[in-house]
């Protein structure tokens, strides 16, 4: 053990001596993730960040939280976030989770498809602006459930079923006492005392629950192997006072992620299109790429590839990217990124890329092929 | 603070005399879940990934008065919804019925137990 940690030490120092430092907060590998499908396409091009996202589960709280926001559809609210999935406002009781391990077309559509709404305030204090922003995101294609999930949820359908188990158990000497007080005062054909039955036993959950600890159930593991294929767009209008007639397009944004998922292994297509109303002209950007992934328990290696063309008279020259990226965790959530390559601008100063870094990542995956 | 929340619901189902009942539990929503039951004394624990015509009382008695306590744990683990649903399926009564009930989970990757009660008259 103290080898191992010496040889990590070791292995570290001497690449902190090699290479420039730089550290982060966020992911170190964001110009490849930066133009792939969002997951919420309002909010990325909207460029907000929102620290409040509404995502009702049902119509009738889609319908409060549209009504009070607009106090009922009078007005645009100045700083709004919510997104939603149609097929998930409706409740599937016959869906089970072996149902959902593999999708047609159309299942995967309907089931990956999320709208998303924002509004935010884009001007300034002399000339406020509202933006509003309307995206939607779907995949056509979402593969099946991994091996390694479905083990993953048999587990926690044992641990669970154990956990209820000693949940009853926990219950049962009060249970069986209140079951004989119902029969004693004559059962099902008793309407009043069925009623005090279901109060009994409700009080009884309702006290257990608030102190049950389900703790030791593991975490879940959900990714999806195969081919997938996510496809997103969204448009932001202007509204410069908040007048509504004042209303003007403002930015559309397209993306498709084409991805293959194997085990270990992972490619992923991005294609990007931004096209933004600068006066009364449009500027399209165009970008490319490519990421072929590798990932084991403890470090990842990628390499990526991008390019970017802008579409309207006298833009700057196309620009492409390289890089290879290798990422070492050295412990829980903290990881160390090694980036070599070449960035956007080859003949700017710092366009040869040779970095190190530590990034934070608490999420139990690192690289996300499905989002 | 505890993520499980619970729904109690008392329901009745009619048997037939000397009939037994069997029990299907379906975890709707895509989401998982593990089910227990509480019959004559007994704890009933689901051994495998569902309950599918889980025999009560498979020798034929009566089951007119008796009580079977049904306890399900389902975890939120569906990242489009919180929602959660499961189906109760009886049958070997009077008539098959299905019982269906749906919570939302207080937090994604949350807990709700369902304890459903059956009274058979």
């Amino acid at each position: 053990m103290q080898l191992r940690f010496m040889v990590r030490f070791i292995w570290c120092i001497s690449l902190v001596i090699a290479l420039p430092v730089y550290a982060q907060n966020s992911d170190t590998l964001p110009q490849f993730n930066l133009i792939r499908t969002p997951v919420s396409p309002a909010f990325t091009l909207l460029d907000a960040a929102p620290t409040a996202v509404e995502r009702p589960n049902t119509p009738a709280d889609l319908a409060i939280s549209i009504l009070s926001k607009t106090t009922g559809l009078t007005q645009i609210p100045s700083e709004y976030a919510m997104e939603f999935s149609p097929y998930w406002l409706a409740n599937h009781p016959d869906l089970t989770w072996q149902l959902d391990t593999a999708r047609t077309v159309w299942e995967s559509i309907q089931r990956t498809a999320t709208l998303s709404l924002g509004t935010a305030s884009i001007g300034d204090s002399l000339a406020p602006v509202t933006g509003l922003a309307l995206g939607f995101r779907t995949s056509f294609f979402s593969g099946e459930t991994s091996d390694r999930s479905k083990a993953s949820l048999r587990a926690i359908t044992q641990q669970l079923a154990n956990n209820a188990a000693v949940f009853l158990n926990s219950q049962k000497a009060a249970m069986q006492t209140i079951d004989s007080v119902f029969k004693a005062k004559g059962g099902a054909s008793n309407p009043a005392a069925l009623k005090e039955y279901q109060e009994a036993l409700n009080t009884l959950n309702e006290t257990a629950v608030s102190t049950f600890s389900q703790e030791n159930v593991q975490d879940y593991v959900l990714d999806r192997q195969g081919f997938l294929l996510e496809l997103a767009f969204g448009s932001v209008w202007r509204f410069p006072n908040d007048i509504a007639d004042s209303g003007k397009f403002a930015r559309l944004g397209v993306w498709i992620t084409p991805a293959y998922q194997w085990t270990d292994w992972s490619i992923v297509g991005v294609g990007r299109m931004l096209s933004d109303k600068v006066g009364d002209s449009t500027q399209t950007t165009i970008d490319a790429g490519l990421r072929l992934i590798y990932t084991a328990r403890q470090y990842g290696i990628s390499l990526e590839a991008v390019g970017r063309s802008f579409t309207w008279d006298n833009a700057p020259e196309n620009e492409w990217r390289i890089a290879a990226v290798f990422d070492y965790e050295i412990q829980n959530g903290t990881w160390l990124t090694t980036t070599f390559g070449r960035d956007y601008h080859g003949a700017a100063q710092g366009s040869f890329l040779a970095k190190l870094g530590l990034s934070f990542n608490l999420s139990s995956q690192r690289y996300v092929v499905n989002q | 603070m505890s993520n499980t929340v619970q729904l109690t619901k008392v329901e009745v189902y009619k048997v037939v005399p000397g009939t037994p009942v069997s029990l299907t539990v379906v975890i709707g929503n895509a989401n998982v879940g593990g089910t227990s039951v509480l019959w004559n004394g007994q704890i009933i624990t689901q051994n495998s990934e569902s309950v599918e015509n889980l025999a009560i009382d498979a020798q034929g008695n009566n089951l007119q008065g008796l009580i079977l306590h049904c306890t399900t744990n389902v975890q939120d683990i569906n990242p489009a919804t919180n929602n959660t649903s499961v189906t109760y399926t009886l049958s070997g009564g009077v008539a098959q019925q299905d019982f269906t009930y749906q919570l939302q989970a207080s937090t994604n990757g949350g807990f709700v137990l369902y304890n459903i009660t059956f009274v058979f008259s």
